[in-house]
């Protein structure tokens, strides 16, 4: 997408990206210091590095649209606004987590929402999503399903059987690709797993189902991003059929390792405007591809919204998130026999 | 009550499922298969085409999209053809679809049918002839029916297509020409009901599906010499009726299990553990399990037929049992 060609964004758009963006870092920096005061349990994948194009889908759609995410979804999940306690809960294990403490960090599920249930089985949220535009489609309704996903699912056979059935049957599904593959570290160099695929232009993937296409490159400004998603997301619900829309994002260094660790430290709204220069090994990252910073930098640019405003707004997120933690951590563990709850309806 | 082959009884089931509830679709149109009954979908095709989806090979997709839009409230039937198709979808049909319930804490449902042909139809050798009803039985959320006859396997699928929870339906092709009573329009028969398919008092013969009527013709022989088999045939291994089953064998005192599943970790083994754990007391011998052995399924007729159990090795193990 080209910046240039885009309208500018509104202040109510800006304010709500804003706030969105920072709800999703400040939700995950939270959950990491939770893990290491060893309060989570089990696994988890943070969403640091890609919060731009997940909130530009995000606020493209509309409160009756479905929404299918993978294993790496709490910002998807808090991005669209669920409750910040309760999606806490959920990654502690409490009874009154999103689900009952049931299915944790990859499960999120939020109905009420549009969140149907996550599957963390790569493709497999892919061919829910199927049937979830399937549904759709057979109802008449102007509604479209969106699956997030990343990179890896682009390895699986059955991401490629859901594409030949959306195109075939032109379910309204929006398949969004989350590819935080850019300068991510692979495994045989000591990192967690990146893409393992000869093909490095996803994109040519749909193209060969006949699936539209929309790229959000890491580099777009927001306004562009938010203009594609846009285009997306309006294809989708007239009818026209699936689209594919990958989300370029550069890899969070702190995602490099299979427990993600604050390399790059607590976001520093200052360093948007060089207050404060960003220090150490992963320096760069910060300067140049943190999207909250180039989201703050954006908005004082266009004059969308202050320094202050910035600031008084991540002071309120950050009140929320730590209120929402303490609650979570306040709150009492599902009672052993309500395990046997919820095997049959 | 009307006299219907199997599978005519299956496709009325499917008709007025969908005649009678707009959100029943159709994924893979032919579930009795292509040969002599195919035709009898013509009727289903002619008035509900726009509700028939015949997708391309693609059984995961299929067995996903199942339950994705049955989240969203469809009540889609899956057939996945030759059941052991399902191993393709396998992910979907038992870490997906009977999680939701449970991985949403009671929000969700996903209420799809999945459907297939089990079993040893005949010179379908080691990929088309298996059972994977005992490997589904691991996956719990997940409802499972063998119907063995017309008038259940009409009933069963109505009462699956209007449940809220998701369901493996599996028939089986050596089944599909078989006659019987089957009632006009709509009747559910519940799952979770087992059924005395031929009363007596000597033997407590189980089976489900074709092995049911297998246990019959059985029953049939033994009556000639004085053995009166009663053959129950629980139709839905989950939900399970026990109780049926272990009022049969406290009647009778003796257990023959008939399964084509292959030995360990079969239905049989399932069927007889839960017996001899909670009916030990009314056994008066140890029970017998009659199934396919563990070795895959070969082409040829003799090697064939070798392996499935019939009706003579159950003569022969009730003999040897009441000797």
């Amino acid at each position: 997408m080209s910046s240039n060609s885009n309208p500018p964004l509104d202040k109510s758009t800006a304010q709500r990206m804003a706030e969105r963006m920072l709800v999703m870092r400040r939700f995950e920096e939270k959950t990491l210091d939770l893990f290491q005061r060893k309060l989570i349990p089990g696994m988890y994948h943070l969403y640091i590095g890609q919060e731009a194009g997940g909130s530009a889908v995000l606020d493209a759609l509309g409160s009756e649209d479905s929404l299918l995410t993978n294993h790496r979804g709490h910002g998807h999940v808090v991005g669209r606004g669920s409750d910040l306690g309760r999606s806490f809960s959920e990654l502690l294990g409490k009874a009154n987590g999103l689900t009952g403490g049931r299915g944790g960090s990859v499960h999120m599920c939020d109905p009420e929402r549009g969140f149907l249930i996550s599957s963390a089985i790569l493709g497999s949220n892919i061919s829910l999503a199927l049937g979830a535009g399937y549904a759709i489609k057979r109802s008449g309704e102007k509604k479209v399903a969106v699956v997030f996903f990343g990179d890896a699912s682009l390895e699986e056979g059955i991401t490629f059987e859901v594409m030949n059935i959306a195109a075939m049957r032109k379910l309204p599904v929006l398949f969004a690709l989350e590819n935080n593959n850019l300068g991510a570290i692979a495994l045989h160099e000591g990192g967690y797993s990146a893409s393992n695929s000869v093909l490095k232009q996803f994109t040519r993937i749909p193209e060969l189902f006949g699936v539209k296409t929309v790229q959000l490159l890491a580099g777009d400004t927001l306004a562009s991003k938010i203009a594609g998603a846009r285009e997306a997301v309006d294809y989708c619900r007239a009818g026209n059929g699936p689209v594919f829309c990958e989300l370029q994002s550069v890899h969070w260094p702190g995602s490099n390792m299979v427990f993600a660790q604050m390399l790059t430290g607590v976001m520093d709204l200052g360093m948007a405007w060089g207050e404060r220069e960003p220090q150490g090994e992963h320096a760069g990252w910060v300067r140049d591809h943190d999207p909250v910073l180039r989201m703050a930098r954006e908005f004082i640019a266009a004059g969308l919204m202050s320094r202050d405003e910035l600031l008084a707004l991540d002071r309120k997120v950050c009140e929320e998130v730590e209120c929402a933690a303490q609650f979570a951590i306040d709150s009492p563990l599902p009672e052993p026999q309500s395990a046997y709850h919820h095997v049959f309806a | 009550m009307k006299q219907m082959s199997y599978a005519a009884a299956l496709v009325d089931g499917l008709y007025e499922a969908l005649a009678s509830d707009e959100k029943v679709s159709i994924v893979s149109g032919h579930p009795v298969g292509f040969g002599p009954h195919r035709a009898l979908m013509d009727r289903v095709y002619d008035d509900f085409h726009d509700r028939i989806f015949d997708p391309p090979n693609s059984e995961a997709a299929i067995a996903g999209m199942g339950a994705g839009a049955a989240m969203l409230g469809e009540r889609p039937f899956i057939n996945l053809s030759t059941s052991i198709f399902s191993y393709v979808g396998w992910s979907q049909i038992v870490n997906d679809a009977p999680n939701v319930h449970h991985m949403s804490d009671g929000m969700l449902t996903a209420p799809v049918v999945y459907y297939g042909l089990h079993g040893v139809r005949g010179n379908g050798a080691a990929q088309h002839s298996g059972s994977p009803q005992a490997m589904l039985w691991n996956a719990p959320g997940l409802q499972i029916a063998l119907p063995s006859s017309p008038s259940d396997v009409k009933g069963l699928l109505l009462w699956a297509l209007r449940s809220r929870n998701p369901t493996f339906f599996l028939t089986h092709a050596k089944l599909l020409s078989i006659e019987g009573p089957v009632a006009e329009g709509l009747y559910e028969t519940p799952f979770g009901v087992a059924e005395i398919k031929r009363a007596g008092r000597d033997v407590t013969i189980i089976a489900t599906s074709l092995m049911v009527v297998v246990a019959l013709q059985a029953a049939e022989t033994l009556a000639k010499e004085g053995v009166e088999a009663e053959v129950v045939d629980p139709r839905t291994l989950t939900p399970f009726d026990e109780k049926t089953l272990l009022a049969s064998v406290e009647r009778t005192g003796r257990l023959v299990v008939v399964d084509e599943c292959p030995l360990r970790c079969g239905v049989a083994a399932e069927i007889t553990a839960t017996i001899a754990e909670k009916g030990f007391k009314f056994l008066k011998s140890p029970p017998v399990r009659i199934t396919r052995p563990d070795v895959p399924i070969p082409f040829s007729t003799p090697i064939e037929d070798e392996l499935v159990p019939n009706a003579a090795k159950v003569v022969a193990a009730v003999r040897e049992l009441l000797r």
